[in-house]
């Protein structure tokens, strides 16, 4: 079940990881190209958008001023319209004037548009009667009445208008104009003063029920304009870049330019911008589709061999791309658990098969000898010890077997401290030597150095030198002397139990520190067989080692680092 | 002596206050941790026997808790974990001894009536004395009948270890433990080896031996 459930648990989990990839590969990727295209957009609308602003601004400050100068807007242009008169068949001032605006409106129009200078011109003769009757330019005919020929007519009143419009803003009285009215003569000078074409504007609200007139602009509520971007207003079909003046009164102004050459490039922009979008995506399906693939793959290889792992084949291995990145990292340490599970399994495999052969015949033995007692009628207590006894070995074998596993595993670091590996040997010397004494032997102590420091379990090392005299009064009892020696280099210490019996066959020399290992000889001289193989354990968690020659005699050699990496004990 | 047990296992638990009530002492048991350290702060005990797995307060913890609140009651610590580093940890949390399972009742029993007795021991006595046998500590010589015994360093110490014991069993165990640091049991009978040379030395100036084999326990110093 577990083995259905996995797979498609890594599959669906691997199928969000691609789906949040793609997702934050376009965010990404669309984003960057967005933003690519709205500089390029904004640099293509900037300069419209600066006449805008200024055009705005203008009419801002003029509604807001107490008079208007057109002489400005208008004086540089007035000028240039020359109206030829040379023709003219006029008699009288007013037949003059009229035939004058004729020819200026016929000028205007033969060139197509309106001109500023015809426009201004026709204001100041009145012909245009957005003025109202506000001034009547009798002073006008009054002159042309006074010049002495009609031939100076033309210069006469080209004069005037310029003189007229040099006392305009006398005449104007642009204070007293509301600011409707305001409204209406600033948009009719603008658009006299420029190409029609170019300029947008808009009244707003775009009901037409709406009186501009009566609407009752006062120039205290006009205080409230904003001045507001507005977007690109399509009006006609044409494109126009505007901003809107906010009246106060709920109406607006909308005051732009028509952009119809910009419009192409916005437009295409607009086009880049979804290009951009789609892809994004596609990119970020791609690529995240990759990427997903490649970490697919790879969890897909890790999966299937902690699969094998599950199944008890410790065999294979992850390989390593060589990258160093995280999935490396990880296979890494995968191998590296796998071989630590495979050592430990095979030092729980060692232990099981110890058991299985080394104590189940001793543990036969004391259950034979139980039911012998049965048979017993009344069991003395020397029926019973040897049981006893029995039952003591086989918890001896067995508490050997368990240390040497604990010490394999290694918990043991935790209880190093440092201390003289002299003092260990001088007392365990002390220890043995009446043992030895009886035994005939002369047990000798060569302490070459005052004080050997190392570090580690002082305990432990009691027990390996311990295990070794032990051996030595067992198989070499044929010594007269057992000589423990202690020496040091630099970055070892060398302790040596050399003794004088018959050795060990070379063949089993490799074999002495194996588990329940007996010399051929010696099956039945006692002992539990693992005292060397507590001793290499013990060398083993010291980072030592422990060797064995065949030297007039056994000739046992330990070594270790004087400086292990341990930390003391406090 | 009043003795307090707290163990789990009513197997050990029952063969252990059997024991302990047949050698003349009063004994009861518990069998989690939280009634052994209420029982341990209100109960008048010579020795506390704290297994040191327990349901409940640990028998490590117990320790602590009662040398923390100034409890001096000696306990003996019984546990499956023989390792050193455990046997270190229940020692330094203030346990007075340690004593690792599987084992034999007389092992227990040696080592509650040490327990017991070393409380009733005043620190200052220097010179212990038993029949005509005298060892002073200051200048850690022996005598016996007024004559000088030499001893080696090794012999001394463990002659004053039975002389503080005197007339209690002391197993082979213990003395390796306690006189020599090992916590292991040697193949070899090096104990029986120490013991007779002591006893040469001791016996020789006469007929009347003090140190007594105790057949399937240990030995034991007397009259």
């Amino acid at each position: 079940m577990s083995s259905a459930t996995k797979p498609s648990l890594l599959r669906s989990s691997s199928v969000r990881l691609a789906v949040l990839l793609v997702l934050v590969i376009w965010g990404v990727s669309a984003g960057i190209i967005i933003a690519i295209v709205a500089a390029s957009e904004r640099a293509l609308l900037a300069p419209l958008n600066d006449e805008v602003i200024g055009l705005t601004e203008f009419l801002t400050e003029q509604l807001r001023s107490d008079e208007l100068d057109l002489f400005e807007w208008y004086g540089d242009d007035i000028d240039t319209m020359f109206v030829d008169t040379g023709d003219l068949d006029a008699d009288s001032p007013t037949e003059f004037l009229t035939a004058y605006t004729e020819r200026l409106l016929e000028q205007q129009d033969e060139r197509g548009d309106p001109q500023r200078g015809t426009q201004e011109r026709l204001w100041l003769l009145e012909a245009s009667d957005t003025l109202g009757d506000v001034d009547r330019p009798l002073e006008l005919y009054l002159g042309l009445m006074r010049e002495e020929t009609p031939d100076r007519w033309h210069d006469a009143l080209s004069g005037r208008v310029l003189e007229r419009a040099d006392s305009w803003p006398d005449k104007w009285r642009w204070d007293r104009l509301d600011i409707s009215a305001r409204l209406e003569l600033l948009l009719s000078a603008l658009q006299g003063r420029t190409d029609d074409e170019d300029i947008c504007l808009r009244r707003l609200p775009l009901d037409d029920d709406l009186d501009w007139r009566n609407t009752g602009l006062a120039a205290a509520e006009f205080e409230a304009v904003e001045i507001t971007v507005s977007d690109v207003l399509e009006e006609d079909r044409r494109l126009c870049w505007t901003r809107t003046l906010s009246l106060g009164n709920g109406g607006a102004l909308q005051i732009g330019r028509f952009a119809d050459s910009t419009l192409v490039a916005v437009s295409t922009n607009r086009a880049y911008r979804t290009t951009g979008v789609v892809v994004g995506l596609l990119v970020a399906i791609v690529l995240g589709a990759l990427l997903g693939q490649r970490i697919y793959a790879r969890v897909r290889t890790i999966n299937a061999l902690t699969d094998q792992i599950r199944h008890g084949d410790l065999d294979h291995r992850l390989r390593l791309s060589g990258s160093g990145g995280d999935f490396d990292q990880l296979s890494a340490n995968i191998n590296a658990m796998l071989d630590k599970i495979v050592s430990l399994m095979s030092g729980v495999r060692q232990v099981s098969d110890n058991i299985a052969h080394d104590l189940r015949s001793p543990l036969t033995r004391l259950r034979n000898r139980i039911e012998h007692l049965q048979t017993i009628e009344q069991p003395t207590t020397d029926d019973i010890r040897p049981i006893a006894e029995q039952a003591d070995e086989v918890l001896a074998t067995f508490s050997s077997l368990l240390r040497i596993a604990q010490l394999e595993q290694g918990s043991q670091r935790q209880s190093f401290t440092t201390f003289d590996l002299g003092d260990v040997l001088r007392e365990v010397v002390d220890l043995y030597e009446p043992v030895f004494s009886d035994a005939g032997i002369q047990l000798l102590l060569d302490l070459q150095r005052d004080r050997v420091v190392v570090s580690g379990d002082s305990h432990l090392w009691t027990q390996v030198f311990t295990n070794l005299l032990e051996n030595s009064l067992r198989y070499a009892s044929e010594s007269t002397s057992v000589t423990v020696s202690l020496t040091a280099t630099r970055h070892h210490a060398i302790a040596v139990v050399h003794d004088q019996g018959p050795g060990v066959p070379d063949h089993a020399l490799p074999r002495l520190t194996e588990r329940f290992f007996r010399g051929d000889k010696h099956r039945e001289t006692g002992g539990t067989g693992l005292g060397l193989a507590l001793v290499a354990a013990i060398c083993r968690i010291h980072e030592g080692s422990v060797d064995f020659v065949n030297e007039g005699g056994l000739k046992v050699t330990l070594r270790l680092p004087r400086n292990t990496q341990a930390t003391p004990a406090n | 002596m009043n003795i307090l047990l707290a163990e789990d296992d009513h197997e050990v638990s029952d063969y252990v206050i059997k024991g302990l009530r047949e050698a003349g002492h009063t004994a009861n048991a518990v069998d989690d941790g939280d009634t052994a350290l209420i029982e341990a702060t209100h109960g008048d005990f010579d020795v506390l026997i704290l297994d040191r797995m327990l349901p409940g307060t640990d028998g490590v913890s117990i320790v602590k808790a009662l040398r923390a609140m100034g409890n001096t009651t000696p306990v003996l610590i019984l546990s499956a974990l023989g390792e050193v580093d455990h046997r270190v940890e229940g020692l330094r949390a203030g346990s007075d001894d340690y004593l690792t399972k599987p084992f034999a009742f007389s092992e227990v029993l040696a080592r509650v009536e040490a327990l017991g007795r070393r409380r009733n021991v005043t620190e200052q006595d220097t010179t212990l004395r038993v029949a005509d046998l005298e060892l002073d500590k200051l200048t850690r010589t022996a005598r016996r009948g007024g004559e000088s015994i030499e001893l080696l360093p090794r012999e001394y110490a463990l002659l004053e270890f039975l002389m503080e014991h005197v007339g209690q069993v002391v197993t082979r165990t213990m003395l390796l433990e306690k006189l020599w640091g090992l916590n292991f049991d040697p193949q070899t009978n090096i104990v029986d080896v120490h013991i007779s040379r002591l006893r040469q030395k001791i016996n020789r100036q006469s007929d009347d031996a003090l140190i007594h084999t105790v057949r399937g326990m240990g030995y034991v110093l007397r009259d």
